[in-house]
């Protein structure tokens, strides 16, 4: 939530809010009986604090039906914000400025964490989308990180394996993402390619079952093959015969990918890894370039890239680490505050508690 | 087209399944038989392309074609009397074999002789068994006789069913408080669904009967758009199986073309017309006056459709495609031009030209002149006497120069020998936007260049384009629905701007076409035109037609005049033509999404009110995709200005809604066309968690042996919340205010100027 | 690598269908850690609770008297008193937390004034409007001014008639608004001191017109009916070389200074808090003996005690004597005044031996002597030729034969509304505050200190000498000097209680 004009209102209200407040404190403070939580200004206090307080947290329970129309989601934040803010100074009031007893400490501490944790988050928000905007210009979205880095690896598999032939790895999560990367670039003209592909890059692939038919399964339609037809003479003679691919030094490369980059572009890699820094990544590729022949340098170019993306992601989810991170804070303590809350009304309203 | 489809596709196998035994391919002399063929005005030379039809005989519960595959061929059914025929001919040349004379057979020549008498025999066999049910049917009265008739069923295997209804505490409190959703539809009353068929498919009884003599999968052959049904064969028949070249042979026919015409003008034209705001007011007499004289005209991406300063003498309703409309980017050249120079500069000009100017202007010229304005300007160059009406035809000569299509060899083929040509910086500028090799400009482009090319031979005389004219500027692009040039046509001014046909930038042919057998048919602008004199005559008869027509043109000065107003700098104009906005195609996007990455701080709360406000529990939106400026364009529909997605479904299951979004209906076949024609990947294929298998009326028409594989997924796009009352939940939704929707044309270009009455037009629509 | 993508591209990238696998990995962390949160707390609580201590519960400490009642809320609470405050929008009004009855139950407290408005009980104050509980350790009885000035600051009756008090009064600080008036003793000194006559002034003990008191002299002062002379007592001079030359001498014929050591005659009481009453026997005794016939009885002292005892006493030691002389004419040795062997006993009757009629009439005679040197003598000479007399202090009357002398009437507190420590004060020279001393010749100057003299340091600006650096003086609200309630437990209000003094069993304290 950026601070900016469309605030000023909400400014405005609270301030107001605010003097009114501080206003009837005054007036009641400087009154012989004194400030005390149980009295009725007090008790008012409270409530219009407190009610200020549950429409700050209700803001998590309209995300759970963002569809019903009940004000605008930029409403309900900035009524979070303001009037969040707002009501500390009014229970500050109910208080009469005094920490009260062990539940009551507890109450403000939290309330400490909680409006602390909040202005926090808001001050990162204020930068942190700019640093991602900029730091990350192949940003995807956080919930696809680990499927980026599956379908990252089966691709690079896919390279490499055509340039190095088959790999001997395990590759379960990879291949679990197969079909759908593979239905999304239209490599799957029947069932049974997915089976094909996947044959094609690993060494002892699973046996996969496609949904309804399995890979070996003949088209329905297809009967036993009669005379072939001129047209698929024609079309077989069309066909470019496949070039001889030179296998030449790939075992360095296929190490190379499976030692080091393969791991990298898992999704369990970590940020640090040299492979992460720009330079560290240039200068392996580089040596790479050097130690291969000209002929593998394509693959090596996609690798780098994928590598380059990869680091990307880990920068993304660093950044949005810190710009969410601040919610384990802000969350779990605003829960125990409605407990500690409550236990406080029921307490305080019912002075005595029940016969023990 | 017949460019198209003669290059060999490169994967057959893909388009014709195997040939089975009983299918077999069959001669020109037996194809003539086929009725289909003879009543054509020429018959097709089947010798020029053999093999591309095959004879499919199909015994009942054969599965003909597979709804949602891709497929290019089209199947004719051949009526008892055409196999009857057929198999005659081929008894007679399997005789003349027997006799001994070498006869070539694409399918007998293999054969040995004892196999071809067997052959024979099955062959009479069959024949009179046929014949037998010829009989038959002429005793047969009509419904029987149309039952006999009825050879197979096109089958929808497609699920009605109302959509999954959300899970979990949010989807419960939706089912008790929520808004009404989706799954309205599926309760409606049956409709009839359209198929790439003769007939329609009831979408209760989810198939439709096909029957002798008819033709299908046409549209499948013609635009490589998926099988709309499957077709099971559900008697013992004939099918002749062809590939486009036959059926483009077909179509190229002017009988059949004619045929085909008359279909559309009375299935589309009179929805299209009728769609638009200027003509919704028509009653039925008035649309048909107006019918006789509306003509459909195309143009191919590129062309000019019309011209600044051309006498403006139609309407054009813009059907498809987008049309770009243009300020200052006039070519021919006007009297006014000429206003303060003297003619007979020109002449002498035009008859001193160099012959051995480069790359032979001069014989261009003077052949464009023709050979008596030649001998008249000489003389006049000599006299030095100047005629309007001369100069009126030698500007119409040197136009004609101008408009001429493409650049002449000579000059070059490739933009870099052009601009070789002269050592003139404006024009190396000029022609440093367009495309390299020349054949690829757009007709603007070309006319463009040959003008300069003209200035440039002529030095000083010709007066310059750019003199006169301003910085080219985009006024608006207009979309489906609005209409072109009707202020000229009412106040009788010539056109005040060029308009263009223009296409997605960024959709080559590998996304307009599903598979990429063969090459793409270019994309084309179609045009409804109306003619000026019609419309008068129909202003004059019917007020309401009048004033809709006012209010446009009304709204139209208001823009110009703003224009002139904002005529000194216009930044956004230039922004607009930023190849990364043209790339982009955001000029498409009448409620483009844009996230401001400034504000996101990427916490998904968009996608998930998505979620929440879809009941089959998938989202339309996912935050990926391109940037443009400090904007996020997420992958969601942005309610093109021309859906192309919406090119060739084969069961037109995705089409506008109420407020012109794009949605898609709950009897789409999965067949992916969509998704892969959106060209900005908007369109996504939802895998179904239970796929949708044939009822068993359909399993009982299948035989057990016969399979249809089950529709696994269904195509999901953004319906912009049309059921939410307050619109798109992502913007709605979004704490931040980081996510908006625009209309892209005036957002980026920070103006009114554009917002004519397209935008009402297409809301309407 | 730096190509930018198209929305087409970069389309094949995405997960089609991510949500349907529910990868919203933040809110569902975040959901489960703030169901940890609720339990912890809830646990927290919940434990506290069984455990019996409910401290937790309350606002703050109790006070340390209230310990033993302090998990047993009910004892002092109402229960949903706030509640019904708020629905019956009222406030303070009759819905009280805190019922007086449950204080008085053990705290039985007389009122502070007996026409005081608003009274307390139902419908007046209640005591946790004044005695604030819950605030740790801090004393009940610490009662803020504000509870006070309720009243004070515009005094009311009951009765509606004016106060014979200062009517409004928010402040002991003398340049403050409504500042605390001098102190009645002293300002009905100085007034009379001044010539105006100031009226009967309430709760002032023992200054009278002097009229009354029948001595020279007019205005208000001590009544004290005893002769003293401080300045006489704290005369002092000193040579050149530092010693004493003039001073009071002991009993052993030093000569003492006493200027320095006031608590030699005025010894504090036990608590410390006030001054014991000035005894004859441990005090004065020892410089001024009760001699009455030095000649015949050397050293003999008669006792301080009433007239009549004293005759007795008299006449008894003469008695006695005159027996002893007769005995002495058969003098045996061993044998007491009525002449019997003391050395062994013999068995049979003693010899009893009686006043002879002479005898008798001798021994009056001394007595009636003895007894007028006593009471009339008016000056004394110091030295064991020294003739002592009551008359010297003490007002004799009616003098012959019946006579006796006036009790003193010394009271042991002058301020009575008021408490002092002279124990708190102890860092503090006594001439400080009762200045006068060394200067006061006669008894009915009243040597108590002004109320500037304690605003020196009971005040937020110190203007005393000693403090003037202090930040800040002592304290100077209303309970630092006076009760609310009756004083040490007392049911009766510390107002209309008469002060005790020695005089009310009669006598001079003596024994």
């Amino acid at each position: 939530m950026i601070l900016d004009r469309s605030h000023r209102q909400w400014l405005l209200v609270s301030g107001i809010l605010l003097g009114l407040g501080t206003v009837c404190y005054l007036w009641y403070a400087s009154g012989p009986a004194g400030v005390s939580g149980g009295s009725l200004p007090g008790l008012i206090f409270a409530i219009v604090g407190t009610s200020m307080m549950i429409f700050a947290g209700l803001l998590s329970a309209r995300r759970q039906v963002p569809t019903w129309r009940i004000g605008s989601a930029q409403f309900w934040l900035k009524g979070h914000i303001w009037l969040g803010l707002l009501s500390v100074a009014f229970i500050l009031f109910h208080a009469g400025f005094r920490w009260g007893g062990p539940v009551e400490i507890g109450l403000w501490l939290s309330t400490a964490v909680i409006v602390l944790s909040g202005v926090v988050g808001l001050g990162l928000q204020q930068v942190l989308p700019r640093l991602l905007t900029t730091r990350v210009p192949r940003e995807t979205f956080i919930d696809q990180l680990p499927y980026q880095c599956a379908s990252m690896q089966f691709l690079a598999d896919k390279i490499v394996s055509e340039a190095a032939g088959k790999l001997d790895t395990s590759a379960r999560r990879a291949i679990g993402v197969a079909e759908d990367v593979c239905r999304q670039r239209k490599w799957l003209k029947r069932e049974s390619d997915l089976q094909k592909i996947v044959s094609a890059i690993y060494e002892n692939p699973p046996q996969l079952v496609p949904e309804d038919s399995g890979p070996a399964k003949p088209k329905p339609a297809a009967r036993k093959p009669g005379t072939p037809s001129p047209l698929l003479a024609a079309q077989l003679a069309a066909k470019p015969a496949a070039p001889e691919r030179p296998v030449i030094r790939t075992e360095e490369l296929k190490t190379f990918y499976l030692k080091t980059v393969r791991p990298f572009l898992a999704n369990s890699s970590r940020g640090n890894s040299p492979l992460a820094q720009a330079d560290r990544r240039r200068a392996a590729f580089e040596q790479m370039r050097v130690d291969l022949p000209s002929e593998l340098h394509g693959v090596l170019d996609q690798l780098e890239q994928f590598c380059y993306e990869r680091s990307q992601l880990h920068r993304l989810r660093t950044i949005h680490r810190w710009l969410h991170g601040w919610q384990y804070l802000h969350v779990p303590v605003s829960a125990s505050l409605l407990v500690l809350f409550i236990i406080h009304v029921v307490i305080s309203l019912r002075v005595v508690p029940w016969e023990w | 087209m017949a460019k198209a489809a003669a290059m060999l596709p490169p994967d057959l196998t893909e388009i014709a399944e195997q040939l089975s035994e009983d299918d077999q391919l069959l001669s020109s002399g037996e194809l003539e038989q086929i009725s289909l063929f003879a009543e054509l005005k020429k018959a097709p030379s089947f010798d020029r392309f053999p093999g591309f039809t095959v004879l499919r005989r199909c015994r009942p519960g054969r599965v003909i074609c597979e709804q949602g595959e891709a497929g290019a061929t089209a199947f004719a059914i051949l009526t008892s009397e055409d196999v009857v025929s057929i198999r005659r001919c081929q008894l007679e040349i399997l005789e003349r074999m027997a006799s001994g004379e070498l006869l070539e057979h694409p399918a007998y020549e293999q054969l040995s002789q004892g196999e071809r008498t067997v052959l024979a025999a099955e062959i009479e066999a069959e024949v009179s068994e046929i014949e037998e049910r010829c009989r038959e049917m002429e005793s047969a009265d009509e419904s029987t006789r149309r039952q006999l008739e009825q050879v197979a069923s096109a089958q929808l295997v497609v699920s009605l069913a109302p959509t999954r209804r959300g899970r979990g505490i949010s989807g419960w409190l939706k089912r008790v408080f929520g808004t009404r959703s989706t799954s309205v539809e599926s309760d409606e009353p049956s409709r009839m669904i359209p198929v790439d068929g003769p007939s329609d498919i009831d979408s209760n009884l989810k198939q439709a009967p096909l029957y002798e003599g008819e033709l299908f999968g046409e549209m499948s052959c013609l635009n490589r758009s998926p099988r709309s049904a499957t077709v099971v064969a559900t008697r013992d028949c004939y099918l002749l199986e062809m590939l486009r070249n036959v059926v483009d042979t077909l179509h190229s026919d002017p009988r059949y073309k004619e045929r085909m015409d008359a279909v559309y003008r009375e299935r589309v034209l009179e929805g299209h017309v009728r769609r638009l705001s200027v003509f919704q007011s028509f009653d039925d007499a008035e649309f048909a006056r107006l019918e006789g004289q509306i003509e459909l005209v195309e143009f191919t991406s590129g062309d000019v459709i019309c011209e600044e300063f051309d006498r403006s003498d139609c309407i054009y309703l813009i059907r498809n495609g987008v049309v770009k409309v243009i300020a200052h980017a006039w070519t021919r050249l006007r009297e006014v031009e000429f206003q303060d120079r003297d003619w007979s500069a020109v002449y002498s000009e035009l008859v001193s030209l160099d012959p051995d100017a480069p790359g032979g202007l001069a014989g261009l010229l003077s052949e464009s002149l023709g050979e008596e304005l030649q001998g008249e300007l000489t003389g006049r160059a000599e006299s030095g006497e100047v005629s309007d009406d001369f100069n009126g035809r030698l500007l119409e000569a040197l136009n004609g120069f101008i408009c001429t299509e493409g650049i002449p060899k000579q000059l070059g083929k490739t933009r870099g020998e052009v601009e070789a040509l002269f050592a003139e910086p404006d024009f190396h500028d000029l022609l440093s936007s367009f495309p390299e090799a020349c054949q690829n400009w757009s007709q603007l482009e070309t006319r463009t260049c040959r003008r300069w090319l003209l200035e440039l031979a002529l030095g000083v005389a010709l007066p310059r384009r750019d003199e006169s004219a301003g910085v080219r500027r985009t006024l608006a692009y207009l979309g489906r629905g609005e209409s072109v040039g009707e202020m000229g046509v009412v106040l009788d001014l010539p056109r005040n701007a060029t308009c263009v046909a223009y296409d997605h930038p960024d959709s080559g042919f590998h996304q307009r076409i599903p598979d990429s057998r063969t090459g793409g048919v270019p994309s084309r602008v179609e045009l409804v035109r109306i003619p000026r004199e019609a419309l008068q005559a129909i202003m004059e008869s019917s007020t309401s037609v009048r004033s809709s027509i006012e209010e446009i043109i009304r709204k139209r000065q208001a823009d110009t005049r703003q224009q002139t107003k904002r005529f000194a700098f216009d930044p956004s104009s230039l922004r607009l033509r930023t190849p990364r906005f043209e790339q982009l195609g955001l000029v498409q996007g009448q409620d483009l999404m844009l996230v401001d990455l400034d504000r996101c701080t990427r916490c998904g709360a968009c996608i998930d009110a998505c979620v929440a406000a879809h009941d089959d529990g998938n989202t339309r939106l996912y935050l990926d995709g391109p940037r443009y400026e400090n904007y996020l364009v997420p992958l969601t529909c942005r309610k093109c200005l021309d859906p192309v997605c919406m090119i060739g479904c084969p069961v037109g299951s995705i089409n506008r809604g109420e407020s012109g979004e794009i949605q898609i209906r709950d009897w789409c076949i999965g067949c992916r066309l969509c998704a892969d024609q959106c060209p900005y990947g908007s369109i996504q294929m939802d895998h179904l968690p239970e796929p949708v298998e044939p009822d068993e009326h359909q399993r009982r028409l299948l035989g057990e042996e016969g399979e249809v594989k089950k529709v696994t997924s269904r195509a999901v796009v953004c319906d912009m919340c049309s059921q939410q009352p307050a619109g798109p939940s992502c913007v709605y939704a979004c704490p931040h205010e980081a996510a908006i929707r625009v209309d892209a044309r005036s957002f980026f270009f920070e103006s009114s100027e554009i917002a004519g009455p397209g935008s009402t037009a297409e809301s309407s629509s | 690598m730096n190509r930018l993508p198209s929305s087409r591209e970069l389309s094949e990238r995405v997960e089609i269908d991510f949500p349907r696998r529910s990868r919203r990995r933040l809110r569902r962390r975040l959901a489960w850690v703030a169901l940890l949160a609720v339990f912890a707390t809830a646990a927290w609580i919940g434990s506290e609770w069984r455990s019996g201590q409910h401290r937790v519960f309350a606002a703050g400490g109790v006070s340390t008297a209230h310990r033993m009642i302090e998990n047993d809320c009910g004892a002092c609470h109402t229960t949903w008193a706030p509640l019904e405050r708020l629905a019956n929008w009222v406030d303070p009004g009759s819905i009280r937390s805190i019922d007086n009855s449950k204080c008085l139950a053990c705290h039985d407290r007389a009122l502070h004034h007996r026409n005081q408005v608003p009274g307390h009980g139902h419908d007046g104050l209640s005591c946790a409007e004044c005695h604030r509980e819950h605030r740790h350790h801090e004393r009940l009885a610490r009662v803020e001014d504000r509870q006070c000035k309720r009243c004070h600051s515009d005094l009311k009756t009951t009765s509606g008639s004016t106060s014979t008090f200062v009517h409004s009064l928010t402040t002991f600080d003398a340049d403050g608004q409504h500042p605390h008036p001098e102190f009645a003793l002293k300002r009905l000194l100085l007034e009379s001191a001044a010539g105006s006559r100031p009226g009967p002034e309430h709760g002032v003990w023992k200054v009278g017109d002097a009229g009354e008191a029948g001595e020279s002299g007019s205005g208000f002062r001590d009544r004290a009916r005893l002769r003293f002379n401080h300045s006489a007592h704290l005369k002092v001079e000193k040579n050149s070389k530092g010693e004493l030359v003039v001073g009071l001498r002991n009993s052993d014929g030093r000569t003492v200074d006493f200027s320095k050591n006031c608590n030699s005659c005025h010894e504090p009481d036990e608590s410390g808090g006030y001054m014991r009453p000035v005894q004859f026997e441990s005090h004065c005794r020892a410089c001024h003996p009760l001699l009455f016939d030095n000649r015949n009885e050397p050293g003999h002292q008669v006792p301080h005690v009433t007239a009549d005892l004293v005759r007795g006493w008299l006449t008894e030691k003469y008695t006695l004597g005159a027996l002893e002389q007769a005995g002495s004419r058969s003098p045996g040795p061993g044998t007491d005044v009525t002449g019997r062997d003391s050395r062994r006993p013999f068995p049979g009757p003693a010899e009893r031996r009686t006043l002879d009629p002479a005898m008798a009439r001798d021994v009056l005679g001394r007595v009636k002597v003895a007894e007028a040197v006593v009471q009339q003598h008016v000056h004394t000479l110091f030295g064991h030729e020294a003739k002592g007399g009551c008359r010297y202090c003490h007002e004799v009357t009616d003098a012959g034969s019946n006579w006796r002398v006036e009790p003193p009437e010394i009271p042991d507190r002058w301020m009575i509304h008021s408490r002092f420590r002279h124990g708190s004060h102890r860092q503090m020279r006594c001439e400080e505050c009762h200045g006068d001393v060394a200067s006061s010749r006669r008894t009915s100057d009243v040597l108590m200190p002004a109320i500037a003299t304690c605003r020196g340091c009971h005040s937020p600006r110190p203007t005393a000498k000693r403090f003037a650096r202090a930040a800040w003086g002592a304290r100077s609200d209303c309970v630092e000097c006076h009760v609310y309630h009756g004083r040490d437990g007392s049911k009766s209000s510390p107002i209309t209680t008469p002060p005790r003094s020695t005089a009310e069993d009669g006598s001079i304290s003596g024994r």
